[in-house]
């Protein structure tokens, strides 16, 4: 089945690069029209040229994470749902008007909920937490799109801007897990399969951010408010700091890479902060060239804590100790992935921070400072790791546990994980172009 | 008979419904508070859109309740039912839905100042079932006991944001919600007795 759904991904992320849109295709006799628009009870669904990379970014990191399952077994329902997953997450990218994505988003996380609730286990609190507060954030978004749409073409009152900005705000506080309404993350990592809970955490923010985007693109006033920006840098940096510091005081390995999450949607928070005037195809082209070392780093990070549960069911640090002796590769896949997530230089995540760090420093000296204390913290959680991992008693021989396959994707994975760091270029002119999708906030 | 002239009393069943989901410790019980609660909804949504599109809410509440209820058949009670309902815990939910109903009763007329189009029985039971549904997922960890506080929740807001919007689309895929919503609550519910599909 996961051959079937890395194959069916792989297909429709060819058939969004490849096809053409609002043109015809001539095939002997035959003669195809493509349009982009389908109308569904009076609404449509389009997927036009703009909304092409966003689902080649899609099915490819579906097709790449479905490919990895049989070496990781995350649970029959995984593909299924997941694709379900990524179906639902397109329908929000084509609604038109785009506030009804919030609902398509919502029935995505409804779908996901039996991958990360596997049959025969503890329904845990998190999961119920993570559907409660996805729940919240859809009703806010949708409230916040009716203040929106009669705002439209009156001069905004200043009641009328109050009662908006805390209605989205709270909607996407509630969507993207600010902080406080984060508590869900590291207890689904704690709870789910890691690789299942992975897949959530790299899907669902990055839809749910294009809709903030939507959002920030649609409305002038919104955009151009000052304030705007300052609350999204403001929350970036909180998430980040408690993040951070959390995760340095943390016991368990699956919590952690919960907590590099939270620290990944704060950076993303800053990089759309800094995407004002002529900074925003710069820094709206490194939030989306952002998602590449994510994508890297939290495949290999699940990927070695899924084969590393298989050894020790209880991933806390003390009972993995010398863990790393015996899966060498799995442990040093898990610290790598750590340290690309804090920032290490030569590794993916460094060359799209580093001018996000710049940015903040120069728009607010002190945030920065903050933004390298949560990042410092992470990388504490990635050095006790080690730590544990490694050591062990002395006589415990170094072996090579894992099978074939997971040797190969982690081995591929690290390797990414370095080229990105060492060769940016590579891939960072892909994204370039891709903010002339949110075109009126371009200047 | 007019359907407005239905609201004022759909207030109060709403909010009684309410108040037997806050306090109910039979599953069956609370699957038939929640059927009625839908009724009230769909009065309340009556009174905005027309009655064959309202239905909507009713069916999709019916049937959620459906789903629910085929799921919790033969389930363990323990996974159902809030543990220890004494005297103390039942007299402080009652204040807790007591005081809920008094904020959204002080709260309606600002909100029919604010919103247009929306009348003061639906700003009131809305706000009722938004405030008790918050209240029954702050106190509870049962998944059963979650999805009842969501449908609740959101049944509120559909009274408040039916009288803003209109969408047939819009009502399909809160509709969609809340099935998805009641199939997710049975498969949670019984998913620590599942076979492991690993």
């Amino acid at each position: 089945m996961a051959l079937l759904a890395t194959i069916t991904a792989l297909l429709l992320a060819g058939l969004a690069w490849w096809l053409p849109v609002q043109d015809r295709f001539v095939l002997g006799p035959w003669v195809i029209n493509f349009s982009d628009s389908v109308s569904v009870l009076g609404r449509q669904f389009t997927l036009g040229g703009t909304d092409r990379p966003a689902l080649v970014m899609l099915y490819l990191i579906a097709a790449l994470w479905f490919g990895a399952v049989p070496v990781v077994h995350p649970g029959k329902l995984f593909v299924p749902l997941g694709m379900a997953m990524a179906a639902l997450l397109t329908a929000a990218i084509a609604v038109n008007p785009f506030l009804y994505a919030a609902l398509f988003i919502e029935m995505g996380v409804i779908a996901s909920m039996p991958f990360l609730s596997p049959p025969g286990g503890k329904v845990g609190r998190g999961v119920l937490r993570y559907l409660t507060f996805q729940s919240l954030g859809m009703l806010f978004i949708l409230f916040s799109g009716w203040l929106l749409e009669g705002m439209e073409g009156l001069p905004p009152q200043t009641e009328d801007i109050q009662r908006v900005a805390i209605s989205i705000g709270l909607g996407f506080a509630f969507l993207l897990a600010v902080f406080p309404f984060y508590t869900w993350i590291p207890m689904l990592a704690q709870e789910s399969h890691p690789y299942a809970a992975a897949f959530v955490f790299l899907v669902l923010p990055t839809a749910i951010f294009i809709l903030l985007l939507g959002f920030l693109d649609r409305y002038a006033w919104l955009r151009e408010a000052a304030q705007t920006y300052e609350i999204l840098r403001s929350a970036g940096v909180l998430m980040i700091v408690t993040a951070g510091v959390w995760a340095a005081f943390q016991n368990r390995m699956d919590r952690i890479l919960g907590y590099a999450l939270i620290l990944e949607i704060g950076l993303s928070f800053i990089g759309v902060s800094l995407a004002q005037g002529s900074a925003v195809m710069t820094y709206l082209g490194l939030f989306f060239a952002a998602q590449v070392p994510r994508f890297l780093a939290l495949g290999v990070w699940a990927l070695a804590l899924a084969i590393l549960r298989t050894e020790s069911k209880d991933l806390e640090l003390p009972f993995a100790r010398g863990l790393g002796r015996r899966y060498p590769l799995a442990a040093f896949g898990l610290i790598l992935a750590n340290f690309s997530i804090a920032g290490l230089p030569l590794l993916a995540g460094f060359p799209v921070r580093i001018p996000i760090l710049q940015g903040l420093f120069q728009a607010s000296p002190g945030m920065g400072y903050w933004v390298l204390l949560g990042s410092g913290g992470l990388l504490v959680a990635g050095l006790r790791t080690m730590a544990y991992l490694v050591t062990g008693e002395e006589a415990t021989p170094w072996q090579l546990l894992e099978s074939r396959a997971q040797r190969a994707y982690l081995i591929l994975g690290m390797l990414g994980l370095l080229v990105l760091g060492i060769l940016p270029q590579g891939f960072l002119p892909l994204f370039v172009n891709l903010p002339q999708v949110f075109g009126q906030m371009l200047p | 008979m007019d359907i407005e002239s239905l609201a004022l009393p759909a207030v109060g069943l709403i909010f009684i419904t309410g108040l037997v989901l806050l306090l109910s410790w039979d599953w069956r019980l609370s699957i038939s508070a929640l059927a009625v609660q839908y009724l009230g909804i769909t009065v309340l949504v009556g009174v905005s859109w027309p009655i064959d599109i309202a239905v909507v809410k009713l069916l999709a509440g019916w049937m959620a309740g459906a789903v629910l209820g085929i799921g919790l058949l033969g389930c363990q009670e323990e996974r159902i039912s809030e543990e220890n309902l004494t005297v103390s815990f039942i007299l402080y939910r009652v204040l807790l839905a007591v005081m809920v109903g008094l904020v959204a009763t002080s709260l309606s007329s600002g909100m029919v100042r604010w919103i247009e189009k929306i009348s003061w029985a639906q700003a009131c039971g809305g706000l009722i079932l938004i405030g008790l549904g918050l209240i029954h997922l702050g106190l509870t960890s049962k998944p059963f006991r979650v999805i009842l506080g969501l449908l609740t929740v959101i049944g509120g807001f559909e009274i408040i944001y039916a009288a803003v919007e209109s969408s047939i689309l819009l009502a399909g895929l809160l509709a969609g919600v809340t099935l998805g919503l009641a199939l997710v609550g049975t498969y949670l519910i019984n998913a620590p007795s599942l076979e492991e599909v690993n």
